[in-house]
């Protein structure tokens, strides 16, 4: 993957994907840390295969999570459901975006005062005492509410989303959730002044985790949603790659997984290698942080502005 | 390679068959071998001494290089035909010393040899610890006699690949073959054996192994014609010469 000849720059060019030169597979990374790090006269003497592709892998895993950048990416249409099925590498969201018409991504915030609780079907126990008898021979579960068990483990849909469903389905720019009107109107900012979290008039979401999905405000059916998530880059072959700039750094990773699990390895190795793990790490994220001294000089001139009362 | 009529023929002198004894080439061929594979079974466990000295890099003096160098001589790369299920016969003990490597093709990525304990670990372990098809691994054993397709298999040396997408590849393997038997060939001519180099087979070792095997030869003579002197005198600069070599 990581490297060109004469003959394949131009198959390179002809073909769809490109950048593939920034990366190198975690088998490459396996066998590359196998035969330099690995053998007499070296601080590691012996390793499995097996064991450094598993710290290879968790290193790739870690990196995944908050050092390599986060590349991925899953646009879909809003339907009537209200929400959209984690996707299938997903392990945490970065950032939540709708689209409007000109493409531009408006970013969408979570919300906290709504959710998607189970709901279980229920019966009257008065009404049906057999569906008692039956509950206590299954053993269910044991939710009594004023007179009303539950008799299975049938769920049906959850009152609170139903009803944030039909909160305002019409009103794409004031609706009550993103507008909050219930909240004694705290988002005009009459008595506390705005709450930050609130004054966003794209709309909300919130996760599921139970379920795997991720629910969206009423406002936002129809539209085009944006998600940028977080894999752990196991999930595709594909994904199993470590970007140049944190090469390094997955050494280090791997040497300081074997040798602190070791049992032969000195508490100074062990140390050593810490301490080379986490200045690597540091070095990695910055420079994948990809700063620009030239484009935050242009941002900060926003300081010089006036600010007019 | 090292003559085996020059060996004889020290050791004969050596051993001052006048006086001493003497020592019949069927004697010799049967301690020949023993002092063959002596040394050759030496090798290994010198090269896991050298492995810990820091060595040297010059060209032709490191220990390790030398030892190497002796050993890379036995080293063989064979390609095995697949049996069902990922299974592989190996050539025979009487052929294969040491296997060394298994690999899914030609200078590929090496499989690791597990015990099937690991491998039910690896596999009911979580996804980072499974094995994949880019990091195989097999297992030695012997033919399962219940399986089909490998109930008939009688060799002992038998591996299973584990990985089903592997099942039918054939796969390249390395190991360090054993050395040939040696012979000291001879035809009888008025009662007395004469060297023949035609059904001769010479020492399948490095040329510097020559006055080891005179002298390992004669320590086992030494027995065998019941001269403990001549044994003691062998089993001496033997010694010696090992220290030297690893001083």
């Amino acid at each position: 993957m990581a490297e060109y000849n004469n003959g394949s720059i131009s198959n390179y060019y002809a073909s769809e994907n490109g950048g593939g030169y920034q990366y190198q597979s975690i088998n490459d990374l396996v066998n590359t840390f196998l035969a330099m790090y690995v053998g007499e006269n070296k601080l590691i003497s012996k390793a499995s295969r097996q064991d450094v592709f598993f710290f290879g892998r968790r290193a790739l895993q870690e990196m995944n999570y908050d050092t390599l950048r986060s590349k991925k990416t899953l646009e879909f249409e809003l339907d009537n459901r209200m929400y959209m099925i984690m996707p299938h590498d997903f392990v945490g969201y970065t950032h939540v975006f709708v689209s409007d018409a000109n493409g531009i991504k408006r970013p969408l915030y979570p919300t906290k005062d709504t959710q998607n609780p189970t709901r279980w079907k229920v019966k009257d126990v008065a009404t049906d005492e057999r569906d008692l008898d039956n509950w206590f021979e299954t053993q269910a579960f044991d939710a009594f509410a004023g007179g009303i068990i539950t008799t299975g483990l049938e769920e049906e849909d959850p009152k609170t989303t139903q009803n944030f469903s039909n909160s305002q389905t019409n009103n794409t720019s004031n609706s009550e959730l993103e507008s909050n009107n219930s909240f004694n109107n705290l988002a005009e900012g009459q008595r506390y002044g705005l709450q930050p979290s609130m004054a966003n008039a794209n709309g909300s979401f919130y996760f599921d985790y139970a379920k795997g999905r991720l629910y969206f405000g009423p406002s936002l059916i129809g539209q085009t949603i944006v998600l940028d998530y977080i894999t752990d880059g196991l999930a595709d072959d594909g994904d199993s790659v470590i970007h140049k700039f944190a090469e390094e750094a997955w050494y280090k990773s791997v040497a300081y997984a074997i040798v602190s699990t070791g049992s032969n390895y000195s508490p100074a190795s062990v140390q050593m290698l810490k301490k080379e793990r986490f200045a690597e790490m540091r070095k990695a994220k910055i420079r994948l942080s990809n700063y620009k001294s030239q484009e935050l000089a242009q941002i900060m001139r926003n300081k010089s502005k006036w600010i007019k009362h | 390679m090292v003559s085996v009529d020059t060996v004889y023929q020290r050791v004969l002198a050596l051993s001052n068959k006048e006086q001493r004894g003497y020592i019949t080439p069927q004697e010799f061929n049967l301690l020949a071998n023993q002092a063959l594979m002596g040394i050759f079974e030496e090798y290994f466990h010198h090269q896991n001494q050298y492995l810990r000295n820091p060595g040297n890099s010059s060209a032709s003096s490191d220990s390790l290089d030398y030892i190497q160098d002796k050993i890379s001589r036995f080293h063989v790369t064979e390609n095995l035909a697949a049996f069902p299920k990922g299974g592989h016969v190996l050539p025979s003990s009487l052929e294969m010393y040491r296997l060394e490597q298994v690999t899914m093709n030609y200078g590929g990525t090496a499989a690791q040899q597990v015990t099937s304990k690991q491998f039910r670990n690896y596999n009911n372990g979580v996804y980072a610890a499974r094995v994949a098809s880019d990091n195989p691994i097999y297992l030695r054993e012997s033919p399962p006699s219940i399986d089909e397709g490998l109930a008939n298999i009688t060799s002992d040396n038998f591996i299973r690949v584990f990985d089903p997408n592997l099942w039918t590849q054939n796969i390249f393997i390395e190991y360090i073959r054993t050395p040939k038997k040696v012979n000291w060939g001879y035809v009888v001519v008025n009662e007395k054996a004469l060297y023949n180099a035609n059904t001769a087979t010479n020492f399948d070792l490095h040329p510097s192994e020559e006055t080891t095997l005179v002298f390992k030869i004669l320590e086992l003579a030494g027995v065998v014609i019941n001269k403990t002197g001549l044994s003691s005198y062998a089993k001496t600069e033997s010694v010696e010469q090992s220290n030297t070599e690893k001083q």
